[in-house]
């Protein structure tokens, strides 16, 4: 009988089965096979079922590094019936809390580090690997059937935190279901194989970072979580692309910017076994990915785009003839199996190049909204105005145009909201936290696109850098961290009674 | 005595340099305290987008060219540490 694929962790009961004994993940001297990784996990699961008295469809807070162990608890989650939130454990305890307002976790489980005390929660749980059973031997016996059998392909397979335009995070929630398909498709498209050794970049916390899991788990390939310090420093990135034999990766663009900017492929060397790039979270700028293009031609270079509201991309674009350096990457086409269009603000669609909308997707990998706020969820997930049938569609706040070959290339964020670094950052946020200091009249962020810098403007009658500083470290994720505090006598207003941002970015 | 009078020596002829690179440091990161740290990089203090701020800060400032076989987390734990790799470049 076809079996009917309902749960994302079938890949990896499947390829635990198929390749029981390669490495899925390395990380520095720590490296864990399938088996191992499907053992532990499951195992870890039925202990987090009991902590959570056999409660399903629950969201689970997960806060650990970049490494192995983490992981290894965020399967768990999914093995209990429960779905993960990964949480970045270098944020401030406060910043935590009132992330986890109005989301009614039922437990955390930290990765080694200090027990998260929330007294909202039912179980708070510190991970450590010799917890479980974990030789090769157990790994063929049944995971629990109880908990991660019974649930479906719509039951929610993880949470991720992002930046709200009221200054609250929002949690964006996405099904096993849309991660199936969009795990399918990207695998299909770009020619994922076991063979693949992947260099994978991204913080768990980061929503791109799935890709590298999923990828993982279905096609039975090694992934290769490359510490963060080497992403400073490039020789060790291109020696270790090299050694390790990396044949794919997908980064953000100022990794790949950072390699070209310090001429790194000539230095150290070419990785040869590089055969595909992707790019994604923010625009990749022409003249650096000339840079990789001309010195690797036989690679691929592919721009990806999405949003954390969608299971993963949907437009992509294959850099396949070189463009001028002073041209903007076109963001591309859609992936198939999904609508992509831009809508005018009087409704209407835009038919060709010169004219501006907001991009609006329809695909089977859009997530379940925002996790406690239907208010939210219904403000951009709306009825497909063009379909006579019930069809959702994702509204981005993405403002795009066609080029004369029909891809669609992004121009900017519809509101204040910016990107940096790949992380979607509200102004606003900033301003909420650090207008809060006794002394502070008025306050504005303003966000230099060109040296990516976010400055920090207050109204005070004196000099209050050391309480800024101090807040800023007590509230904010390092991400949001301004570069710049300006004190003002007088915040400069418009005419409308509103702070003047386009004076203060003149100054 | 002498020793001691051409390490005074010394330090005052970095006192500029010990300046402008503070400068460029608080302009990135202006919550840390460089005078004090002494892990920058091993306490991930700095990210990757800060160190390549700093390093092409230094390079328009003191006028010279941090080479990338410099960029080593040695060369970056400190304030301390950084100047040596400017005045080590400016002696060049």
């Amino acid at each position: 009988m076809a079996t009917i694929m309902r749960n994302i962790l079938e890949y990896l009961e499947k390829t635990a089965k198929r390749v029981p004994d390669k490495a899925a993940f390395v990380c520095g001297d720590d490296r864990i096979t399938f088996s191992e990784l499907r053992s532990r996990a499951a195992a870890y699961g039925m202990r987090i079922a009991e902590m959570a008295q056999h409660a399903t469809l629950r969201p689970v807070c997960v806060i650990g590094e970049r490494n192995i162990d983490t992981l290894v608890c965020m399967l768990a989650c999914v093995y209990s019936g429960n779905f993960y939130v990964p949480v970045d454990p270098s944020l401030p305890k406060d910043r935590i809390k009132k992330m986890l307002d109005g989301v009614d976790l039922i437990g955390a489980v930290c990765c080694g580090g200090e027990r998260y005390e929330d007294d909202r929660l039912l179980f708070s749980d510190v991970y450590k690997p010799d917890m479980c059973g974990q030789t090769a031997a157990d790994s063929c016996a049944p995971a629990d059937p109880g908990s991660f059998g019974k649930t479906c392909s719509f039951d929610p397979l993880y949470g991720i935190f992002t930046s709200g335009t009221t200054g609250e995070p929002r949690l964006v929630v996405k099904s096993h279901d849309a991660m199936i398909r969009f795990i399918d498709m990207f695998t299909q498209m770009f020619g994922f194989e076991e063979t693949d050794i992947l260099g994978s970049q991204l913080p768990f916390y980061f929503d791109a970072s799935s890709k590298d899991l999923f990828c993982c788990l279905k096609c039975g390939l090694t992934v290769h979580i490359i510490p963060a310090k080497y992403f400073s420093f490039p020789q060790f990135l291109v020696r270790y692309l090299i050694s390790e034999k990396i044949t794919k990766i997908i980064w953000v663009p100022s990794a790949l910017s950072l390699v070209a900017d310090t001429d790194s492929l000539n230095v150290f060397g070419i990785p040869a076994a590089l055969k595909k790039v992707f790019f994604v979270g923010e625009q990749m700028p022409v003249r650096q990915l000339n840079y990789w293009k001309n010195l690797m031609p036989e690679a691929e270079f592919i721009n990806i785009y999405g949003t954390t509201e969608t299971a993963g991309n949907f437009l992509y674009y294959i850099y396949d003839k070189i463009l001028p350096e002073d041209r903007r990457l076109p963001t591309g086409f859609p992936f198939p199996d999904t609508k992509v269009f831009l809508l005018k603000e009087d409704g209407s669609l835009v038919q060709g190049p010169g004219e501006q909308g907001e991009i609006c997707v329809v695909s089977s990998t859009l997530s379940m909204g925002y996790y406690g706020r239907p208010e939210m969820t219904e403000e951009v997930f709306v009825q497909n105005p063009f379909a006579a049938y019930r069809e959702i569609m994702y509204k981005t706040g993405d403002i795009a145009v066609y080029d004369a070959d029909g891809n669609i290339c992004w121009i900017s964020r519809r509101d204040f909201q910016v990107k940096r670094m790949g992380y979607r950052i509200e102004l606003s946020e900033i301003e909420t936290v650090l207008g809060a200091i006794e002394g502070i009249r008025e306050c504005c962020c303003i966000y230099n696109e060109e040296n990516k810098k976010i400055v920090f403007f207050y109204q005070a009658q004196k000099d209050l850098k050391k309480e800024i500083g101090k807040q800023v470290r007590l509230k904010l994720p390092k991400y949001m961290f301004p570069s710049q505090y300006i004190r003002l006598d007088v915040m400069p207003h418009n005419a409308n009674g509103k702070i003047d941002r386009k004076k203060l970015y003149q100054m | 005595m002498n020793k001691a009078g051409s390490k005074n020596r010394k330090n005052k002829k970095y006192r500029r340099e010990r300046k402008d690179l503070m400068e460029i440091l608080q302009g990135t990161r202006p919550e840390i305290d460089f005078e004090t740290e002494t892990a920058l990089i091993d306490d991930q203090l700095l990210d990757s987008f800060d160190i390549i701020s700093i390093v092409s800060e230094i390079n328009d400032i003191f006028d010279i060219s941090i080479n990338v076989n410099d960029l080593l987390p040695e060369n970056f734990n400190s304030a301390d540490a950084i100047l040596a790799l400017i005045i080590r470049l400016q002696e060049e």
